[in-house]
């Protein structure tokens, strides 16, 4: 409990004056000589124990009156239970704040968002009980943010709302980090945040690190958890493509967009809503229809006219890129509830050229996979391959390849740095053995000499081998077995598996190292390999098949499906590093990646320097990048209190209804010491009240008069 | 007239009490030819009966009228009128000089009733003695009929002092046994003991054919006890002090004087006692009054 006025505390040793006058009392006594001494004896006896407890009873009415008056003057405050835990000035106070897109949800009629109002009554309640000083943790932050103040909580621009998602663990275990670093004694955490599970991540390991830590720690601390569950009807959007087809002189955009409904069960059988388009400057409105909540447009055809700027001579140097569209948009949905959900940023660019870098001295001996990587798997895809020496590879520029097949050495120094860096942004590598593999180590991968897997052929396997054309060819080993949920031996869409069975590999070089077996040769030989020594912030891969595709080591070169496959799927993946337009989702994780970037378009203009935090659409090494929102923060689901109960485990965690207590988590209770007051007055009144006379208890005489 | 002049009486009260005779409710056993009955026979106009003639008795007091027609010897008797002997016994101890503010003490009072009474018996020719008691018989004055000897009395009450415990049970158990028999005893006190020893004095009195009147002398703050602050309450008869809080135990303090007070009542019905309570704030002329017409219902009783 704290006070309004703690000074008229000092009023407490008033408490002693019934006391004293009671004291006072006995002592100012009249002395009468008396005669009838007997009854007066008789009814001394008769005075049970009662009547002393009477007149305690009064004295401690007494005083219980003056302590509530006291108490009454001094304004007194209390928030509930876990108000009287947090209370004390002397113990530290931490706030979580969850700064993500579902935390910007409006709640009633006055417009504050959850987040606004979980920091209003946070600061309500700690400026009400003089914590004056806290330590903020909040989403986009590793460290607290610094020199904050109660009163600034809700005004400060640091704090302002974000697209990031959250990561609550995290920020717990911050949290926890800091209370251990500063030997804090006692601390209760705040966490401001609408449980939502994505942002609580509550599957996630981080939790045991938390809950261990926290439970190891001596310092007392207790959670205080921000209840803002109330869920308001709200509608999102999101762009799910944006491909920009090659239509000759006019560029069409294909944009594909979803407009959800939340809580859908909330959502009218039908409706239609306007969402409007903007490219450029150039607005447009496309009606969506709805149905129970949700709705689609599917490659909505926007096209290109002569008039339409093109913004990608902006960031393109070369003649050849100049003449490639790049640009961003947006689609928006009329305002409601939640701000942060209702537009979508987008890019898009001319599709960039499938290119693949083929490095080998022998070029011939994997012509199979030139051609492959040369033949594009649609009319709108452009496809080239280039060879190159290790000797050429200063001359590379690395950013146009998205697939590297590697015919040579195993690279190393200046080689292995180049690849790595390729691969670290994206790149996707596959290397092939080279005709005397040396002893070269890299990313994790090691050449072990080549091998013969031919062997007589019988007549069961002449039968089998309908696809040998060439009988003198090889007859090597059988794929015995292949992983069909892999990236590049996978299934085709159809569901029919590659047609893997039919391949034989005469020779094979033996991989070593740290690798995942995709797929396995008879005699257990893996024909191909993914490196697992492959960083974990590296964004690409690196695959290794263990034969080349000339006809004396394989089949792979005749029997080309499987390669070429296996080749434009790496390029599906390796396009990804390739071209300018990008599209990302901001998460906490992620958010450093638009740190130097320059806002094109952002979704809410904010006094904070990390603009970058916010979605919009973002300009950084001659890239455009779109940020948009995670697609979990559309969909909230809420984590239950079992769960809750499950993540913190021992730990002392107490869940505040923020949205109910109206008048915030702090009231003056000056009202209820007025009543005690009043109560206590009534009471020692009544017991103090002269008795009246014993039934039956006439007067004995009736007083003459003289 | 009176012969001495007192403070504590008053000559218009007396004469108005005065025109009520004093009488005793039993024959009482005189000297002297009196006011009242005596249970002998006498020489009384009032006749009593006949009786036999037996050698000895008076020749003058045949009925020969009777003779004349019964021809047997008839005594004539006539009923005897005799004087009283009143002794009053006025209680001393410390209890009694208890005054409220305004009211004159219960022995300031007890002394106007005695001197009242004695005075009363006097005038009509009784003997009048008193007894002072408190923890002993303080003082004894036998009862004798001069008017000389009124002014001894009224002298010893006069000089009455409060002082000590009381033992009025004991001495007048002791009266009982000094006073020759059929007395007018009246008792003049608080009473302020077991009831219970009351009816044993009264009993024995009784017994000695006494004419036994209480006159129960209460202060009406003793009934009232009306006080609001705590009082240190000093025991007049020596006892030990007292702390109370008066509102705490002014219940349970009436309750405790309402059962004695009952009680008393009862003893003396019991004991056949004439009982009169006094309270001090009233004049003494009330209860002398009551105490005198009561009396004068009951005459005759022999």
């Amino acid at each position: 409990m704290t006070f309004l006025q703690p000074w008229m505390l000092l009023a407490l040793p008033l408490l002693a004056l019934p006391i004293i006058i009671h004291l006072v009392h006995l002592r100012r006594h009249q002395t009468v000589p008396w005669a009838a001494m007997r009854f007066l004896l008789a009814a001394t006896k008769m005075a049970s124990g009662l009547s002393k407890l009477k007149q305690y009873l009064i004295l401690a009415l007494r005083t219980l009156a003056i302590a509530t008056l006291v108490l009454f003057a001094s304004r007194p405050l209390i928030s509930g239970i876990s108000g009287w835990l947090g209370a004390e000035e002397s113990q530290l106070s931490i706030v979580l704040i969850d700064r993500s897109p579902s935390m910007q949800l409006k709640l009633g009629e006055t417009g504050e968002t959850k987040q606004q109002l979980a920091m209003q009554r946070v600061q309500e309640w700690l400026s009400a009980s003089g914590n004056s000083k806290i330590v903020c943790f909040a989403t986009g932050y590793d460290e607290p943010v610094s020199d904050l103040d109660v009163r600034s909580l809700t005004s400060d621009p640091r704090l302002e709302p974000t697209a990031l998602s959250s990561n609550i663990p995290l920020l717990l275990d911050q949290a926890r980090e800091y209370i251990e670093r500063n030997n804090v004694a006692k601390a209760t955490v705040w966490i401001a945040s609408d449980l939502s599970e994505f942002d609580w991540r509550t599957s996630d390991s981080t939790w045991s690190v938390v809950r261990d830590g926290f439970s190891k720690t001596p310092t007392d601390v207790s959670f205080q958890i921000l209840d803002l569950t109330p869920q308001v009807f709200n509608r999102s959007i999101k762009v799910t493509g944006a491909e920009l087809t090659d239509g000759g002189a006019e560029e069409e955009l294909q944009l594909s967009l979803q407009v959800k409904s939340s809580p859908l069960d909330a959502a009218p059988a039908q409706e239609s809503v306007s969402v409007e388009l903007e490219i450029a400057g150039n607005r447009t409105a496309i009606p969506v229809s709805l149905e129970r909540g949700y709705g689609e447009v599917s490659r909505f055809p926007i096209k290109f006219t002569a008039g339409m700027p093109r913004e990608a001579s902006a960031v393109s140097s070369n003649d050849e890129e100049k003449s490639k569209t790049l640009g961003w948009g947006s689609v928006r949905i009329a305002a409601d509830a939640n701000e942060s959900d209702n537009v979508a940023y987008f890019t898009f660019e001319t599709k960039p050229l499938r290119r693949t870098l083929i490095v080998s001295d022998n070029p011939s001996a994997i012509e199979a996979i030139t051609i492959a990587a040369s033949i594009a798997p649609n009319p709108t895809a452009k496809t080239s391959s280039d060879q190159v020496t290790v000797k050429q590879l200063d001359t590379v520029d690395w950013n146009q390849y998205a697939v590297v097949v590697w015919h040579e050495q195993l690279p190393t120094e200046a080689s292995l740095e180049l690849i790595e860096r390729f691969v670290n942004t994206g790149g996707q590598i596959l290397f092939l053995p080279p005709e005397i593999p040396n002893n070269n180590t890299s990313f994790g991968l090691r050449w072990n000499g080549w091998e013969s897997l031919t062997k007589t052929r019988s007549a069961e396997a002449e039968s089998q081998s309908n696809s040998l054309d060439n009988s003198d060819a090889a007859v090597g080993a059988r794929v015995e077995q292949w992983r069909n949920d892999s990236l590049l031996l996978g299934n085709t869409m159809s569901g029919t598996a590659l047609p893997l069975s039919t391949l034989q590999v005469a020779k094979a070089c033996r991989i070593a190292g740290n690798i995942t077996e995709l797929a396995t040769l008879e005699g257990d030989i893996a024909l191909l390999v993914r490196s697992d020594a492959v960083s974990e912030q590296s964004k690409g891969d690196v695959y290794a098949l263990c034969t080349t595709t000339s006809d004396e080591n394989s089949t792979l070169g005749t029997d080309g499906i499987a390669i070429y496959v296996m080749i434009q799927r790496l390029l599906d993946a390796g396009m990804s590093k390739v071209g300018s337009a990008k599209s990302i989702t901001a998460s906490t994780e992620q958010s450093t990646q638009l740190k130097d970037s320059q806002s094109i378009a952002i979704a809410q203009q904010s006094l904070s320097s990390q603009q970058w935090e916010q979605a919009g659409v973002f300009s950084k090494d001659k890239l455009l990048i779109a940020q948009n929102r995670m697609n979990e923060e559309d969909e909230v689901k809420l984590v239950s209190d079992e769960t809750l109960q499950s993540v913190f485990g021992e730990l002392k965690w107490y869940r505040i209804d923020a949205v109910a207590a109206s008048n915030s988590l702090v009231q003056e209770v000056w009202r209820w010491f007025a009543i005690l007051m009043l109560i206590a007055l009534l009471a020692e009144g009544i017991l103090s009240a002269p008795s009246r006379r014993a039934k039956g208890l006439k007067p004995l005489f009736s007083q003459p008069t003289r | 007239m009176l012969p001495v002049t007192r403070s504590f009486l008053d000559p218009l009260i007396l004469s108005r009490l005065s025109a009520i005779p004093l009488h005793a409710r039993f024959a009482m056993q005189g000297n002297i030819s009196g006011r009242h009955a005596s249970p002998h026979r006498g020489s009384s106009v009032e006749f009593a009966e006949y009786r036999k003639y037996v050698p000895g008795d008076d020749l003058r007091r045949l009925d020969w009228r009777a003779f004349g027609r019964t021809d047997r010897y008839y005594v004539k008797e006539f009923e005897a009128d005799t004087n009283l002997r009143c002794c009053v016994v006025v209680d001393t101890s410390g209890s009694m000089g208890f005054a409220s503010k305004g009211y004159p003490s219960k022995i300031q009072y007890a002394r106007s009733v005695a001197g009242s009474t004695a005075y009363l018996a006097s005038q009509q020719g009784d003997s009048v003695g008193v007894s002072l008691a408190a923890g002993s018989l303080v003082q004894n004055i036998p009862p004798r009929r001069s008017p000389a000897h009124l002014k001894v009395v009224l002298d010893t009450l006069e000089q009455a002092k409060t002082e000590g415990a009381t033992e009025l049970p004991r001495i007048l158990h002791e009266v009982a046994e000094t006073v020759r028999q059929r007395a007018l005893v009246v008792v003049i006190s608080d009473f302020f003991a077991d009831p219970s020893e009351w009816k044993s004095c009264f009993e024995h009195l009784r017994f000695r054919k006494h004419d036994v009147a209480a006159f129960h002398l209460l202060d009406p703050q003793e009934i009232g006890f009306e006080f609001q602050r705590p009082v240190r309450f000093l025991d007049m008869e020596g006892g030990n002090a007292l702390f109370v809080d008066p509102i705490e135990i002014s219940d349970r303090y009436q309750l405790a004087l309402r059962e004695f007070l009952d009680r008393m009542k009862q003893v003396t019905i019991e004991t056949g006692v004439d009982y009169h309570r006094v309270i001090t704030s009233e004049s003494y002329e009330q209860p002398l009054m009551r105490f005198l017409i009561g009396r004068t219902r009951t005459r005759g009783v022999r």
